[in-house]
């Protein structure tokens, strides 16, 4: 049996691809999971500086991949969790440099030295995520509320779907429970709808989203943040846990209450 | 084909305030399209075929007819709307009369 290999696309890029890679590889690796997250990204790698840990590179997955180290080489250990490894992306070659059977390669030897293999796959759906979801069990759809990323998505569910890896899960990223209230933002509800496939996450706009990639330490390992707790559960729900979605935002004014009151507040119960 | 686009496009955009509303209904509708993958000309030949073989059994009243595509729950439609006037007689010998 061995290891689980997930990847993580989304079709648009910008929608917060490497964020979530980074995040739920973090909690897995907190739930005492032994992880290992490619960088698919050949080119324009990024998984490195948003783990903090690009100064630590000396090998790549391109190195890896013609022979030129062994596995163990590339695969950078992060500073806190021991359990937690990256292999990074070449910054100086293209997306040619690696192949659908390089990718399985790799995989087929994580598979029996760790719990999860997450692979970050670069946007688009030309060769580079042809590459990330060549060895994958199972596959993370990233979208944001908005609508060319939700229709990007579902190209992406038609795709998964045609190479046999459907239908995928979906992670609701950069929600915003204020703007869904008021009608100006599609609900997870919404989007769900629209795809029609299975939620695994619903992750909500925070303001400790983007300092933490500044400091290169992600976000899940900020006790304060609501996306970290949303990516926690994320991890756990991959793991098989049945978490229930929790609201998005904290109780709080009496006047937001009412407003959710008059504009749907049911969906609340379901997010987060 | 226009009679196609509009429809979705157009009846739905009435009422609900806010733009989310907005954005899932054109959602709905770039979806159906995208998903359906074919090219105008190959709807439009589509629909030649379709009201063919409707026509080998009713008089179809053909500048009447509405093709659209639509979202209904889980599922991605092709709706048509045919009139037709009366019955043709001798359906059985349909076979024959058309090749």
């Amino acid at each position: 049996m061995g290891g689980k290999i997930v990847t993580i696309t989304s079709g648009k890029g910008g929608v917060g691809k490497t964020t979530a890679t980074a995040n739920i590889g973090v909690a897995l690796a907190q739930l005492g999971k032994r992880v290992v997250l490619i960088d698919a990204d050949i080119g324009l790698r990024n998984l490195d500086v948003v783990m903090g840990l690009e100064n630590r590179i000396v090998y790549n997955l391109v190195d890896v991949a013609e022979g030129r180290c062994k596995l163990r080489q590339a695969m950078i250990k992060h500073k806190l969790l021991p359990d937690l490894h990256l292999i990074p992306a070449s910054q100086t070659r293209d997306k040619s440099a690696v192949s659908q059977s390089d990718m399985i390669q790799v995989s087929d030897w994580l598979r029996p030295e760790v719990d999860y293999v997450l692979i970050d796959s670069p946007a688009g759906i030309e060769r580079g995520f042809r590459n990330a979801i060549a060895p994958a069990d199972e596959v993370l759809i990233v979208t944001n509320p908005e609508v060319s990323a939700v229709r990007d998505a579902d190209r992406i569910i038609g795709l998964l779907e045609a190479a046999g890896k459907g239908p995928g899960k979906l992670v609701l990223n950069r929600i915003r429970q204020d703007m869904v209230s008021k009608g100006e933002m599609l609900s997870a509800d919404d989007v769900t709808d629209i795809l029609a496939i299975k939620m695994i996450g619903i992750v909500p706009e925070d303001q400790f989203v983007v300092p933490a990639s500044n400091k290169g330490v992600p976000v899940v390992l900020n006790e304060e943040s609501r996306a970290g707790l949303a990516y926690h559960n994320i991890a756990r729900r991959l793991n098989g846990e049945n978490v229930p979605f929790l609201p998005l935002e904290e109780e709080d004014g009496f006047l937001r209450r009412l407003t959710r009151l008059f504009s749907g507040g049911n969906q609340l119960l379901k997010q987060g | 084909m226009a009679g196609l686009l509009e429809r979705i496009g157009l009846l739905k955009r009435a009422g609900r305030g806010g733009s989310a509303a907005s954005a899932k209904e054109r959602l709905h509708f770039v979806l159906l399209h995208d998903r359906i993958d074919l090219s105008p000309e190959e709807l439009d030949r589509m629909k030649e075929e379709i009201l063919e073989v409707i026509s080998r059994y009713v008089a179809v009243e053909s500048d009447r007819v509405d093709f659209a595509l639509e979202h209904r729950r889980r599922d991605n439609l092709i709706v048509a709307e045919v009139p037709f006037s009366k019955p043709k007689t001798g359906t059985q010998q349909v076979g024959r009369e058309t090749g």
